[in-house]
C-alpha cells in the first residue's frame, strides 16, 4: 500500500465489541499513520462511535489488542488513555455546562497531559493559543451552557486540544452548521493537524467537508471494515453506495442522476 | 464569573474581625450561650466536610452520621476503655473515620454507581453501625457510656472553633484549585471528566476521606461534650439528614453556603424547639421549601442577589 514507511500511530488488531447478542464490532482490524486525517464513515449502526469508545477506553473490545504509539493500550482506563495522547469529543456534545469556556478548557489541559503539567503562564498561552484558532476567545468567560449547539461543539474541540493528543477523535463535529460555516470550520480542521501536530480520525456525514480534509477514508459496515483507501475511490465504490443507500435506494439515485458523490465540484 | 473575584481587603478584615470575636465570645458570655455556639460549631464543621465531597461531586450521601458516630465511639472507646489521654483519643477518632471513609469509598466509589444508590447505601450503613453497637457488648450495647465530663466548656469550644477554621478555610482553597474544578467536572459528567485525564476514582476516595474525617474529630469532641454515648445519639439518623439539608439550603458547593445555613438553622432550633416544641419540625420545613423555591442554588445564592442588586 502507498502507507508503507510511515510510521503507524494506531494499531487496532482483531477487535471485536458486542453488547449482549449484537456484535458492534466484529474482528476490525485498522492502522492509522502519524499525521494523518482518517475518515470514517459508514450508515448509522456501522460501528462508527463504538470504535471511539474502545480506542479512547470508555468501553474495553471483548477480543483484541489495540497499541498506541507501539505501545498495547488494552489494560489503560480512559484517563491513562487521555494522558498518553488520546482526546475524543462526543457525537451528544458533552461540554462541562457549568464550566466557562475558558474552565473546560483548563480541566483538559491541567488534567489530560499526564506528568507534564503546565505552569500558570503556559496554561495561559495555550488555552490563548486554542481559543484564537477555533474563535472562541470573546466567549471565554461565557458559560458552555449558554452556547449554540455550533458553539459547543467547537468547546469540545478545544478542551480536547487542550489535552495535547496525539490523536483525535471527531464525532460528527459538523452537523448542524449551515454552509459558511461550514467551509470555515473544514478549513479549521485542516489547519489543526498541521498546527497542532495531531492525527485525526474523523466521523462524519458530511461527504463534502470530508472529501475536501481526509487523506483516507475508512468504511465500517456492521461492525467490519467494508474498504477503505482514496476517498475518492472509495466513495465510487459500488460496496459503500449499497451500504448507504441499499440496493433500491442505489437504483433510484442512478436512474435520477443523483449519483455523484465521487465528482469533484 | 464567580472564580475571578478577588479578595478584597475588607474582606480579610471582616473574617480577622469574626474570627477574634469568636476567639474572646466565651470569656463573656454563659454557659448557655457557649453551649448553643459549640452546637453551631458542629453543624457548620459536618455540613462543610459534607459539602466538600458531596456538595462538589454531587454523590450525596444521607449516612454522614456514621463517620460523626465511628469518630465518637473510637474517641469513648479509647479513652473509657482504653485509658488513653484525651487528645490521643481525639487524634484516634478521626484516624478511624477516616479509615472507615476509605473502605467504604474503595468499595463503593470505584464501580460507576448512580447518585441515588449511593444515598442509599450511605444511608444503610449509618443503619448498620447503630445495630452493630445497639446489640454489642463491647460497644456499650444500647445504654452506651459514660464520660468523664469536659474540664471546662472552652476545651470542646476552642477546639470545634479550629476545626472549623479549617473546615471553611480549605473548602476556600478547594474551590480555587485545580482538584476543585475537577471535582465539579465530575459532578457535571463523570464519563467526560474520566476522558478527560481525570483520575476520577482516586479524586472520589481522596475527598471522601477528607470529608469523612472531621465528622469523626466532631464526634469525638461531641461524646465528650454530652459526657455520654449511646447509639441513637452516635449514629443519629435524623441529625444525617440536618446535615445534608443545611448544606442544600446553604447552596451545594459553595464556600460560605453551609456556614450561614448552620447559623440560621441552629438558631432556628433553638428558638422555635423552646417556644413551639411540637411544631417547630413543621414550620422548619416549610422555610426550607421556601427557601429552596426562591432560591435553588441556596442561601449563599439568594444573599448574593440581594447584595449585587
Amino acid at each position: 500500500m502507498e502507507e508503507v514507511g510511515k510510521k503507524t500511530l494506531l494499531e487496532i488488531k482483531e477487535v471485536t465489541k458486542w453488547f449482549g447478542g449484537v456484535n458492534a464490532l466484529q474482528g476490525l482490524n485498522l492502522q492509522v499513520y502519524q499525521d494523518e486525517i482518517v475518515g470514517l464513515i459508514g450508515p448509522n449502526g456501522a460501528g462508527k462511535t463504538t470504535l471511539f469508545n474502545v480506542i479512547s477506553g470508555s468501553f474495553r473490545q471483548n477480543l483484541g489488542e489495540i497499541s498506541f504509539g507501539g505501545q498495547n493500550i488494552d489494560k489503560l482506563k480512559a484517563f491513562e488513555r487521555c494522558r498518553l495522547g488520546i482526546a475524543r469529543t462526543f457525537q451528544t456534545v458533552r461540554p462541562f455546562l457549568d464550566f466557562s469556556v475558558e474552565e473546560n478548557l483548563i480541566i483538559g489541559a491541567w488534567y489530560g497531559r499526564g506528568k507534564e503539567r503546565l505552569s500558570g503562564r503556559d496554561l495561559q498561552e495555550t488555552t490563548e493559543k486554542i481559543l484564537e484558532t477555533l474563535g472562541l476567545q470573546a466567549k471565554r468567560h461565557d458559560l458552555a451552557k449558554n452556547l449554540t449547539l455550533v458553539e459547543r461543539k467547537f468547546v469540545e474541540v478545544a478542551r480536547a486540544l487542550a489535552t495535547k493528543p496525539r490523536l483525535l477523535l471527531l464525532d460528527e463535529v459538523l452537523s448542524g452548521l449551515n454552509p459558511a460555516e461550514l467551509e470555515k470550520a473544514v478549513q479549521l480542521i485542516k489547519n489543526l493537524s498541521v498546527s497542532f501536530g495531531v492525527t485525526i480520525i474523523w466521523i462524519e456525514h458530511i461527504m463534502k467537508a470530508l472529501l475536501a480534509v481526509c487523506d483516507r477514508f475508512v468504511v465500517l459496515n456492521y461492525g467490519i471494515k467494508l474498504t477503505e483507501g482514496k476517498p475518492s475511490e472509495v466513495v465510487a465504490d459500488e460496496r459503500v453506495i449499497e451500504a448507504y443507500l441499499g440496493r433500491t435506494g442505489k437504483k433510484f439515485a442512478e436512474r435520477m442522476g443523483q449519483l455523484n458523490l465521487g465528482r469533484k465540484e | 464569573m464567580k472564580r475571578s473575584r478577588m479578595w478584597k481587603p475588607q474582606y480579610l478584615a471582616l473574617i480577622i474581625l469574626l474570627l477574634a470575636v469568636l476567639a474572646f465570645l466565651p470569656s463573656f458570655f454563659s454557659a448557655y450561650i457557649v453551649s448553643f455556639l459549640i452546637i453551631t460549631l458542629m453543624f457548620i464543621i459536618m455540613s462543610c466536610s459534607w459539602n466538600i465531597f458531596c456538595g462538589f461531586t454531587g454523590y450525596i450521601s444521607l449516612g454522614h452520621g456514621m463517620f460523626f458516630g465511628a469518630g465518637a465511639y473510637a474517641f469513648t472507646l479509647a479513652l473509657v476503655k482504653g485509658g488513653l489521654p484525651y487528645y490521643y483519643s481525639i487524634a484516634l477518632a478521626a484516624i478511624v473515620a477516616g479509615i472507615l471513609a476509605f473502605l467504604i469509598g474503595l468499595f463503593l466509589l470505584t464501580i460507576r454507581i448512580r447518585a441515588a444508590y449511593f444515598a442509599m447505601i450511605t444511608l444503610g450503613f449509618n443503619e448498620i453501625f447503630q445495630a452493630i453497637c445497639a446489640n454489642s457488648a463491647a460497644l456499650g450495647e444500647s445504654t452506651g457510656f459514660t464520660i468523664p465530663p469536659v474540664p471546662h466548656l472552652h476545651v470542646p469550644y476552642y477546639i470545634l472553633l479550629g476545626v472549623a477554621v479549617v473546615a471553611v478555610g480549605g473548602t476556600y482553597m478547594l474551590d480555587r484549585s485545580h482538584a476543585g474544578l475537577a471535582l465539579k467536572a465530575i459532578s457535571q459528567d463523570e464519563e467526560v471528566a474520566d476522558t478527560m485525564g481525570i483520575n476520577v476514582a482516586r479524586l472520589k476516595i481522596i475527598f471522601f476521606v477528607l470529608s469523612g474525617i472531621l465528622p469523626g474529630i466532631v464526634g469525638g469532641i461531641m461524646a465528650w461534650f454530652w459526657s455520654y454515648l449511646d447509639p441513637y445519639q452516635g449514629f443519629n439518623l435524623v441529625f444525617s439528614f440536618q446535615v445534608v439539608i443545611i448544606a442544600i439550603l446553604g447552596g451545594m458547593g459553595t464556600v460560605f453556603g453551609p456556614v450561614i445555613a448552620s447559623v440560621f438553622m441552629t438558631l432556628l432550633i433553638e428558638i422555635l424547639s423552646t417556644n413551639l416544641p411540637h411544631f417547630y419540625n413543621i414550620i422548619f420545613g416549610v422555610l426550607v421549601t421556601i427557601v429552596i423555591i426562591i432560591s435553588p442554588r441556596g442561601m449563599n445564592a439568594l444573599i448574593g442577589k440581594i447584595f449585587h442588586r
